[in-house]
């Protein structure tokens, strides 16, 4: 059989997409099915994978019993999914008789009809070397010696050139089997191993399947490379007809070693019981949705009562949309009536790779869908912090005095950014090296258009957000989304640096005719979320009549962080004491699997005059970025917010959604056991799958609903702003997100139904 | 001064408590844990003091006489420098863990679970260190290798863990035929169990005049023994893969205090084998093979906690060495340092690739383009394990299958034994010892189906509680043999025949969570059966293997192996029904 791209590509659709462990970004799990309807998606997917897909059944019975999700509305529900089998769906359901099975993942009947056939336990042995030859040709610097040729050849032709310049060659190897088996081009192996080990034809794509469904994670992450490029720092040339080929070829070898004479079985289908029957899954479905409903409808009746109270503005800030900003700009608020807050994707419309001065790569610092077209770096300063097993020893046993030997973080170092490219031509590594004037004044004008930030108050502080753990591999999922889960605060300090430059300022007036007064001072800052830490970079240089403002935002914020430290404490189940200091020492513990909860239960993203809806019930964690429909009358600023916003905020839901509702086929399990492969990924345990998705300890206290994006504009302007853009339309219409609109003139709630936005009072309704 | 003793009881009785049905809050747990090993840790201070008044010579303590039919079985404990250092160790690492644990098992399932076993591994490491007698070294031994196998396989539903549990539980049973054999053997040395107060006034004449083959025996069963639990060549392998279970527990397992155990066998039996320059020099080689071995294949290695693994074994190969040089004091150091910094390599695994990603990661950069490129010969073997871990399990599968023999050979040799019994010519119990082996053979090695296996290891346990029990004191001794190991047995095939009759071993079931009281049983059984000091079968399989031993020294060995077999079969069964993937979900 020929190796086509269809075929390939076929088979990549069932692949996880897996970036390096550092390179941490929120995705729907399901990107491949975002091209169907929601629920049908869950259902090929339940039936694919055999994967649950839905919250724990205990806990829908848990919001039955305590009369969240009511009775009458769900028989009904189950009367409009099911007909008269729905009264049915709802005994299965009261019985507790729903019930799940999950199959062990490596349970792949081709394979095993093989073992059978030849005596052996062929996935195991042929698994174990794969593994080991591909996470040491893709290490990234935890092995000591390198696979040899790995930095100039392709991973099929690195694995053949060991085997043949090898002069010893342990079983299951010889060298008539390198000869027949591993021709010049990684496709002809592939022709030439299928004739063995599955020599029908109409059978071979399923045993490829096989396959690469065994080893999701590693296929997956082997594809990931191959179709995003650049993603490792020390590259290596690999493809998914590379992994195929050495993979199969491990398998012949292990039979013809065993017997050569040894011929292919008659693969049986092996009848695998459905996960879930029609029935059970509709029923679950409803409960879901009634689920759901009930959760935004507190949100939807307290919209009746939002409006504006007038008040006099001394200062702005602008937080990041994240959802660990919205309590404490809250917070903020309530404290000081004075000040004003704006959220937006935190890196400020900059799409940088940002040079630290102590790292050896520069570090994407924009969204990942997004390609960096300039090079920020940092001017080199010379202090350095010793990570020693000594400090680490001090981590573990007093993280408290560590906390205060700490001394200076480095992303709080207040050193010089090269910003601005002085010279055209200027290029680092094919990048622009930092914003020319002209690019400066678009990207400050678009950004403050976009947030609706017209009316400039004299002191604005611009806030990155990222966050600080100890002995987690994951800490980059605890990042700032906007930045490719790190620190934001390159950006926030580029913004600041840039909305500060009186020529920039100029350009702006002339351009756009826009007035950034000369008594305006942008100001950086950063937020950690774990440790509820905010820095203020460089206040000395503020203006002396701005001093005050100063301290009294200082203390606003001050207060802000001590109390949604407080706040977020009562969450976690083990702390006794509550309060800033037992937050902040969660960070630096060696022993904390749970040093903040990141975005566990968001639920809400709304898009909107935050004066107007910041006094909404939120049952929920909610992103917030502002808008204002009053500038935007033919909603093409909306269109481009949602543009970011939808992708983000769903991607990270949805991951958030899928690793709680099935930990051990779409999560990565307990972070507990886990193994860190290569700088690059997670397994558990020394030789096996590569672990994708978020891990249990994130998202075990996580309430799977899915997102609810609420945007201030009349139904037919947004409509209009998801129209124009292919994948939001996508989301949106395959209902992976709910999508309502407050109407600003009429005060009605609209939300989105079947390709039109419909007015309703109760979110139900949209089904009558 | 023997009450003091009592002491080391509190993590076993907490180790009980929390495998007891009842449900405590994590805060429960990890007070009580931390409480069990303070009382511990003072029975040990305890020690400590009497120790320095005897003006630091080890000494003897004799805690209790057991009299099963006219043999005594004595409790005793030997207190010396090594064991009450090790064991201080021992209890600050299991401490430091505890602490670590209460939070980062935060929320996770099988908490109690998981402290329970570690309380039960301190037990054994108490056992272990302050033992009298080999006898009851042995005893914890076979609890820090059975804890071990529950910690490898503490994430249940997941194969590959249990899987490698299985696998390392196999050469753990292996290895203490070694000490086993090495214990037993010692009853004929000196006509009462090897104490170590025996073993420490023996004097080079004594040893080189009195039986020279035994004595070189003996030596062999212990550095067997110490093989397998140090992981030395050949079995040098396994501590890669045990690295299944939560991180602070492969830390202490593995980093830090049971691979370090086979070391301080061999430092505490020094006397034996250190006069004999074949055992030095047999050490010295494996010390240097897997010291070698395990440097090439620390370097291939590309996972953090695989890495470590071959750090640790490879160390351990430096230890062997140093051993055949007779520098105990150094080796003896060398493990209590290399032990705790081990320990903590593991804990702060994780945070390497955020090392890797902070200013680091220039160092990280350095070594990348520094690193070496070697001949492809090398990194060929190395990255296989030089071919070792492959073929020695199938060399043993593929014995294990000759020897069985085809399908109808059961009922043949049932036949023959039968037959044997009733006539009962000349050495009669060999044969019925050797039937018994072939059964124990058939059940690892023949049968998929559960209720086969059982039944087959009934059979061989019938075969040799016949081939001893013509005597007096044999039916005595059988019938205390038989008590607690009857009623373990029909349990087991009891549950296996009613509820899994026909389940095929080829595949995990994994049934543990929807089969609750019958996995526990089942558990419970096989810790009797496997000879665990839980039950008097442990005392009572130690008296008929000492009985055996002074007339018919061929049926012990038989008998040694029919007891390893059997627990490798139940090893399996258990692990093939009752884990392995999830059964059950919500």
């Amino acid at each position: 059989m020929k190796i086509e791209n269809e075929m390939l590509n076929r088979l990549a659709e069932d692949l996880p997409i897996i970036r390096p462990i550092k390179e941490f970004v929120h995705l729907n799990l399901l990107l491949p099915y975002q091209n169907q309807d929601f629920w049908s998606a869950l259902k090929c997917v339940s039936e694919k994978f055999e994967s649950y897909t839905f919250n724990p059944i205990s806990f829908y019975q848990e919001q039955l019993a305590t009369n969240f999700i009511k009775e009458e509305k769900l028989k009904e529900r189950l009367q409009l999914r099911l007909g008269d089998e729905g009264i049915e769906g709802f005994n299965l359901f009261i019985k507790n008789k729903i019930q799940f099975t999950h199959y062990d993942p490596r349970i792949a009947p081709m394979h095993e009809s093989w073992s059978k056939q030849a005596k052996i336990n062929l996935t195991e042995l042929s698994d174990g070397i794969l593994i080991k030859w591909l996470s040491s040709f893709l290490d990234q610097g935890i092995g000591d010696w390198e696979m040899p040729e790995s930095s100039n050849l392709s991973f099929y032709h690195v694995v053949s050139h060991l085997l043949r310049a090898s002069i010893l060659l342990p079983a299951p190897f010889s060298k008539k089997l390198l000869e027949e088996y591993l021709p010049h081009s990684a496709e002809e192996s592939i022709e030439r191993t299928l004739a063995v080990l599955c020599p029908h034809e109409e059978l071979q794509e399923s045993y490829l399947r096989e396959c690469v469904m065994t080893l999701r994670g590693w296929a997956g992450l082997v594809r990931t490379l191959e179709t995003i490029p650049g993603l490792l720092s020390f590259q290596r040339k690999i493809d998914l007809t590379d992994f195929l080929a050495i993979k199969l070829f491990l398998e012949v070898s292990w039979i013809k070693q065993t017997n050569s004479k040894v011929v292919a079985p008659s693969f049986i289908s092996k009848d695998r019981n459905a996960s879930l029957s029609h029935i059970e899954f509709e029923t679950l479905r409803a409960l879901q949705e009634c689920y759901e409903e009930e959760t935004f409808q507190e949100m939807i009746d307290s919209l009746k009562e939002a409006k504006i109270t007038e008040k006099e503005i001394s200062y702005q800030a602008i937080f990041c949309m994240d959802d660990r900003e919205s309590p404490l700009r809250t917070y903020a608020e309530e404290y000081d009536k004075k000040l004003q807050t704006f959220g937006t994707a935190a890196h400020f419309g900059l799409e940088i790779m940002y040079q630290h001065s102590d790292y050896a790569f520069a570090k994407k610092q924009c969204p990942a869908p997004a390609t960096p077209k300039y090079h920020i770096s940092e001017k080199s300063h010379s202090i350095s912090r010793p990570e020693g097993l000594f400090s680490y020893f001090k981590k573990l046993f007093f993280p408290i005095i560590h906390e205060k030997l700490q001394g200076v973080e480095e992303r709080f170092l207040n050193t010089e950014l090269k910003v601005h490219r002085g010279n055209e031509s200027d290029r680092h590594n094919g990048l622009k090296s930092g914003y020319s004037l002209d690019e400066m004044a678009d990207v400050v004008y678009s950004q403050l258009k976009l947030i609706g930030l017209m009316d400039l108050a004299h002191l604005i502080l611009v806030v990155g957000h990222g966050s600080t753990s100890s002995n987690n591999p994951y800490f980059a999922t605890y990042g700032c989304g906007a930045c490719s889960g790190r620190a934001g605060s390159a950006n926030s300090r580029s913004f600041a640096f840039m909305a500060n430059h009186p020529e920039v300022r100029k350009i702006i007036q002339s351009k756009y005719s826009f007035e950034i007064p000369e008594t305006v001072y942008f100001l950086a800052g950063f937020h950690d979320t774990t440790r509820d830490l905010i820095e203020i970079y460089n206040p000395d240089s503020l203006p002396s009549e701005l001093r005050s403002d100063y301290a009294k935002l200082k203390e606003t914020l001050e207060f802000a962080v001590q109390k949604n430290a407080t706040n977020r404490s009562k969450l976690f189940k083990l702390t006794t004491h509550l309060g800033l200091k037992e937050t902040r020492l969660r960070a630096k513990s060696l022993f904390e699997p749970r040093p903040e909860l990141g975005h566990t239960n968001v639920a809400y993203s709304i898009v909107g005059r935050r004066d107007l809806l910041k006094n909404l019930k939120l049952n929920r964690p909610a992103f917030f970025q502002s808008y204002d429909y009053r500038i935007d009358p033919d909603s093409k600023i909306l269109a481009s917010s949602l543009g970011a916003v939808i992708p983000v905020t769903s991607g990270i839901n949805l991951d958030y959604y899928f690793s709680a509702v099935d930990n051990t086929r779409f999560g990565a399990g307990s972070k507990l056991p886990q193994n860190v492969v290569g700088h690059f990924g997670v397994s558990h345990g020394t030789e096996s799958d590569l672990r994708f998705g978020l891990p249990l300890q994130m998202v075990d206290q996580h309430q799977a609903t899915r997102i609810f994006i609420l945007v201030e504009q009349t139904p037919v302007l947004a409509m209009r702003a998801i129209e124009s853009h292919p994948l939001v339309n996508q989301i949106v219409s395959n209902h992976w997100i709910y999508y309502g609109c407050f109407d600003p003139y009429t005060k009605d709630f609209s939300v989105f139904f079947k390709g039109e936005m419909k007015k309703v009072k109760r979110l139900e309704d949209v089904w009558n | 001064m023997e009450l003091s003793f009592l002491a080391f009881l509190a993590p076993l009785l907490m180790s009980i408590v929390f495998a007891l049905p009842w449900k405590f809050s994590e805060k429960t747990i990890s007070y009580l844990t931390l409480t069990s090993l303070v009382i511990a840790l003072w029975g040990v201070f305890f020690q400590l003091d009497l120790f320095i008044v005897n003006g630091f010579k080890p000494f003897e303590v004799i805690l209790l006489t057991l009299k099963v039919g006219g043999h005594d079985f004595i409790i005793s404990s030997w207190i010396d420098k090594f064991g009450l250092g090790y064991l201080t160790i021992s209890i600050i690492l299991a401490m430091m863990v505890t602490k670590f644990s209460h939070t980062y098992l935060n929320l996770e399932k099988g908490y109690q679970r998981f402290f329970a076993t570690i309380l039960f591994f301190v037990f054994g490491l108490i056992v272990l260190s302050l033992a009298g007698h080999l006898d009851l070294f042995f005893a914890g031994w076979e609890i820090v290798g059975f804890s071990s196998f529950l910690l490898i396989s503490f994430y249940r539903h997941h194969s590959r863990s249990v899987n490698s549990a299985f696998n390392i539980y196999t050469i753990y049973r292996i290895c203490d035929v070694g000490l086993l054999s090495g214990a037993v053997l010692g009853h004929i040395l000196w006509k009462e169990a090897a104490t170590f107060s025996v073993l420490n006034d023996l004097s080079v004449q004594v040893i080189q005049d009195s039986q020279g083959l035994n004595l070189l025996i003996f030596s062999l069963c212990l550095i067997l023994a110490s093989l397998g639990k140090s992981a030395q060549f050949p079995f040098y392998n396994w501590p890669a893969r045990a690295m299944e279970g939560p991180t602070p527990s492969s830390a202490i397992f593995y980093g830090a205090l049971s691979i370090h155990a086979g070391v301080l066998l061999l430092i505490r039996t020094e006397v034996v084998w250190s006069h004999v320059m074949g055992m030095k020099i047999l050490i010295g080689i494996i010390g240097l093979i897997t010291f070698v071995l395990s440097r090439f294949q620390k370097q291939v290695q590309s996972n953090i906690k695989g890495k470590i693994a071959y750090k640790v074994t490879s160390h351990l190969g430096i230890m062997f060495i140093l051993l055949s040089f007779e520098l105990f004091d150094l080796v003896f150091v060398y493990m209590i340092l290399h032990a705790i910094y081990r320990c903590f390599e593991i804990l702060i695994s994780p945070s390497i690739v955020a090392s890797s990603d902070s200013s680091n990661n220039k160092r990280i950069i350095n070594k990348m383009n520094q690193r070496k490129s070697v001949p492809a010969t090398l990194y060929l073997l190395s990255s296989l394990d030089f071919g070792f871990s492959f073929s020695f399990k199938r060399l043993c599968h593929q014995i294990g299958q000759w020897m069985v023999g085809g399908k109808h050979f059961g009922f043949i040799v049932f036949i023959i034994g039968g037959i044997t019994y009733l006539i009962k010519f000349d050495e009669y119990e060999l044969i019925l010892g050797g039937v018994g082996v072939y059964f124990s053979l058939r059940a690892l090695f023949f049968h998929s189906n559960a209720f086969k296996i059982v039944l087959d290891i009934f059979t061989s346990i019938l075969f040799m509680v016949l081939s001893f029990v013509d005597s007096h004191e044999g039916i005595h001794l059988a019938s205390s043999f038989l008590l607690p190991i009857f009623p373990a047995l029909m349990l087991i095939l009891l549950i296996v025949f009613f509820y899994f009759r026909n389940k095929n071993l080829n595949y995990y079931h994994g049934l543990g969570s929807g089969h609750v009281w019958q996995a526990n049983t089942f558990m419970l059984s096989f810790m009797v059966l496997a000879g665990m000091p839980i039950s008097s079968a442990f005392i009572a399989e130690d008296l008929i293997l000492e009985y055996l031993i002074l007339f018919e020294p061929v049926l012990t060995l038989l008998c040694l192996f029919i007891l390893m077999l059997n627990g490798v079969s139940l090893a399996k069964v258990y692990t093939k029904l009752f884990m392995g993937r999830m059964s059950k979900w919500n």
